[in-house]
């Protein structure tokens, strides 16, 4: 007795069409899975048995031997429960499932029948549009991002026999909520974040955090403890501007894959603000874990902002890890046999106190540092790290004058607008020239300024060269074609040694 | 790298180091040739300030314009500027080393030493090989008073090495001169006390060329500054004190992306001196100011 179920195992960002084939032969009763299961596919059998006989259907005393294929392909997650029970069922011949062989299914099955809710239900919908199936049967609660799949049909089942009811007599289940798609969500959403409006002063770490955000630059952020680095970080994303529909999904996608999306919310909304701690692990950052590996911090913040608060805190390990996705916005994790690449397309915000005594930075602050502790303590960045890094900017710790005296920066809505404008014509200025703009595009004049500029500093040939990316950002917010001198030296402003040796 | 070696009845031999109750029988040489040239030493903290950095630059610097050769202790910090400072202005200078000639103490100033190598002489009495051990320092800075006619100090706390330099150099029956600094900065501690005790106060190098008497005849006229309207404009703004960004923007009433850019080709022009926390000031004019 046999029969075959269709369904999909996630690896990586990606969810992989795996057929479910159960046996049902002669020998002591037993149930076993083979296909490189991992502990918790190992662990599906006395699930999907009690889950089987719980919806009062009955259990083939006989053995059972299910195979996950193709075999070869490492198996992890729970999604295969509600395949192996619907299998199992339809090997044993105890129900007709004339629609098994069009639908693909995935699902977690609780010991009374009930489905829970899965990783990776966006990018499982997404495989079985891409097989050609009818449609996917998945668990009710992971049906809101499912449904943001167009061209499939998905049908959230709450409990085992929901879904057999389904596939023997076509009944839909009750309450199937309609369907929303990603633009009618993403236009009812109004950007809840706190406003840019509560900052005072700090000028130059505001006017650097708007050019990053419309060039999509790195920012440092180098000040004493206080003095406002993490406020203005936490209001980053609501000066980007709204996440277009496919960035939405990109992002919806990485935090299905990690499990991270909510029940009510389908789809990321706004741009994700991430900030790990830097005690945290390598994997946890970068990606990584057993025996598949899962997104890190870094992917969960694609398409918004990571914040890294003591950059010099963190491991060498993730500071060296994070060159590649900071060049490419993709990190590549290897591990055993599996490599899978998570995409990791960010803003860094990152920040650091200039050196490890309390008082320093201030209006009246000395350092009190050893020399030798404190270029111990510089020196934890690398300089290919710092060098991706385009804007740098100190944030002084403002005097009791000061604080009073200066006035609430401009509304992020203010700033969001402009950085919009922003992009919307380096989009257009793409349309008529080159992709990318580097030394090479600039003109005479502005390069013998450049080069005049830079003569008494070691800037590498990247380093120069994300300059002139920044200056054309500059140029970008001004909406002007042409680099000037202006917008050169503005850009020399954040691109100095700040974290240099004082 | 090849080093020499001179006795006390060699020519070279600085003759003012011979005048010290205990000269160095023998001193290890590489770079140019001593010369009989009054030499001055200025030393300091190895953790200036950027206000003590900037000042022994621009002391060694306009020291060494006027044909004074500038001996220090290749140390971090103050020594190192006073090196950089007399390079920059194309004039001799003399690091005494408390290691042998091969060890390069701090390994950070390995590029210094090349330079003052291939522009000055570096000495020492330790033999090469011998490793920058902490008792070596103020037996070396015994070298540095002896062979100058004068001892500028900085910066430095009132234990600190660059201290023994003044007060040998005061046994020795040579000038002692004292950089001032903020009264209730730690490093300009030691200075202060030694104006207490009898050192010139140095705030220019006129000043000690004039205490030495060998003044120098006065500068050309400087070529007035043609600055563009917005430089002007924040020139006007700014101060010696350090001001923020913010401030200078509004108080010049413009943009802050303006003032920033106008900032930074002020800086190029040596005009303005950025300081740390983001704050901005006029910058100390040699020749200018006066």
């Amino acid at each position: 007795m046999f029969a075959k179920v269709c369904s999909v195992g996630v690896v990586g960002m990606d969810a992989r069409p795996v057929d479910v084939e159960i046996d049902i032969g002669g020998g002591l009763p037993d149930f076993h899975v083979v296909g490189l299961p991992s502990a918790a596919v190992k662990e599906a059998p006395r699930r999907v048995r009690a889950a089987v006989i719980n919806s009062g259907r009955k259990w083939p005393s006989r053995k059972v031997t299910a195979s996950l294929a193709p075999g070869d392909l490492r198996k992890d997650g729970v999604l295969f429960d509600l395949p192996l029970a619907v299998g199992v069922l339809a090997a044993f011949g105890e129900i007709k499932l004339p629609a098994l062989a069009r639908y693909g299914l995935v699902g977690e099955l609780a010991l009374d029948g009930s489905l829970r809710p899965i990783r990776g239900a966006l990018a499982a919908a997404i495989a079985a549009r891409d097989q050609g199936w009818e449609g996917i049967v998945l668990p009710r609660e992971n049906l809101p991002e499912a449904s943001l799949v167009t061209g499939i049909r998905v049908i959230g089942a709450a409990h085992l026999s929901e879904a057999l009811d389904f596939l023997a007599e076509g009944k839909v289940p009750q309450n199937q909520p309609s369907r929303v798609s990603a633009s009618q969500l993403l236009g009812s959403s109004r950007y809840a974040g706190p406003d840019m409006g509560d900052v005072r002063g700090q000028a130059q770490a505001l006017r650097a955090l708007e050019i990053a955000a419309a060039g999509s630059h790195n920012v440092l952020l180098v000040g004493p403890p206080g003095c406002g680095k993490t406020m203005m970080a936490q209001r980053m994303p609501g000066i980007l501007p709204p996440l277009t529909e496919q960035d939405a999904i990109e992002a919806t996608r990485v935090w299905s894959v990690a499990g991270m999306l909510s029940p009510e919310q389908a789809l990321v909304v706004d741009r994700p603000f991430r900030a790990p701690h830097h005690h945290a692990s390598a994997a946890a950052i970068i990606g990584g874990g057993h025996p598949l590996p899962r997104p890190g911090e870094i992917s969960l913040a694609h398409r918004g902002v990571l914040f890294l608060d003591e950059l010099p805190l963190f491991s060498r390990l993730v500071l060296e890890a994070l060159r590649q996705p900071l060049e490419e916005g993709t990190i590549r994790v290897v591990r055993q046999a599996t490599r899978v690449q998570f995409p990791a397309s960010f803003c860094l915000v990152a920040a650091a106190n200039p050196c490890m005594c309390p008082g320093a930075g201030g209006p009246a602050g000395t350092c009190l540092c050893q020399p030798g502790r404190l270029d111990a303590y510089r020196s934890r960045l690398s300089g290919p790290l710092l060098d991706r890094i385009d804007l740098q900017v100190e944030v002084p710790r403002l005097s009791q004058d000061e604080l009073f005296d200066l006035e609430p920066a401009e509304s992020s809505a203010v700033i969001r607008q402009r950085v919009a404008a922003a992009q919307h014509f380096r989009r257009q200025r793409r349309e008529l020239g080159p992709g990318t703009f580097g030394l090479a595009d600039l003109p005479a004049a502005q390069r013998r300024f450049l080069r005049l500029a830079t003569a008494s500093t070691d800037d590498s040939a990247r380093g120069v060269d994300r300059l002139v990316k920044v200056a054309r950002s500059i140029a970008d917010l001004e909406g002007s074609n042409e680099i000037a001198d202006e917008h050169l030296a503005e850009a020399l402003q954040y691109r100095r040694p700040v974290w240099a040796a004082p | 790298m090849s080093f020499r070696t001179i006795g006390r009845r060699d020519r070279e031999y600085p003759a003012l180091l011979g005048e010290v109750p205990d000269p160095p029988q023998q001193l290890w040489l590489s770079g140019l040739a001593l010369d009989q040239s009054p030499a001055l030493a200025v030393v300091g903290s190895r953790k200036g300030t950027r206000y003590g950095l900037e000042a022994a630059f621009w002391l060694a610097k306009e020291l060494a314009l006027s044909g004074v050769t500038i001996v220090s202790g290749l140390a971090k910090g103050i020594d190192g500027a006073a090196h950089r400072g007399a390079l920059e202005a194309g004039g001799r200078t003399v690091a005494v080393l408390g290691s042998g000639l091969d060890v390069c103490y701090p390994a950070k100033h390995r590029d210094l030493l090349a330079q003052v190598e291939c522009c000055g002489t570096v000495i020492s009495e330790y033999p090469p090989g011998t490793r920058p051990l902490p008792h070596h320092f103020p037996v070396r800075n015994r070298i540095i008073a002896g062979m100058s006619m004068g001892v500028v100090l900085v910066e430095a706390a009132p234990a600190g090495g660059a201290m023994i330099t003044a007060r040998l150099a005061m046994e020795f029956g040579r000038e002692v001169f004292a950089v001032p600094g903020a009264v209730h900065s730690p490093v300009s501690v030691g200075p202060h006390l030694l104006v207490r005790d009898g050192a010139r106060l140095a705030a220019s190098a006129d000043q000690i060329l004039e205490d030495l008497g060998m003044l120098r005849s006065p500068d050309p006229q400087h070529p007035p500054l043609s600055l563009h309207p917005d430089e002007a404009r924040v020139m006007g703004v700014l101060e010696a004190e350090p001001l923020l960004l913010d401030l200078i923007a509004r108080r010049a009433g413009m943009p802050v992306s303006t003032a920033a850019a106008v900032l930074v080709k002020l800086e190029l022009q040596s005009l303005v001196s950025r300081r740390p926390g983001g704050r901005y000031a006029t910058a100390v004019q040699p020749g200018r100011s006066r």
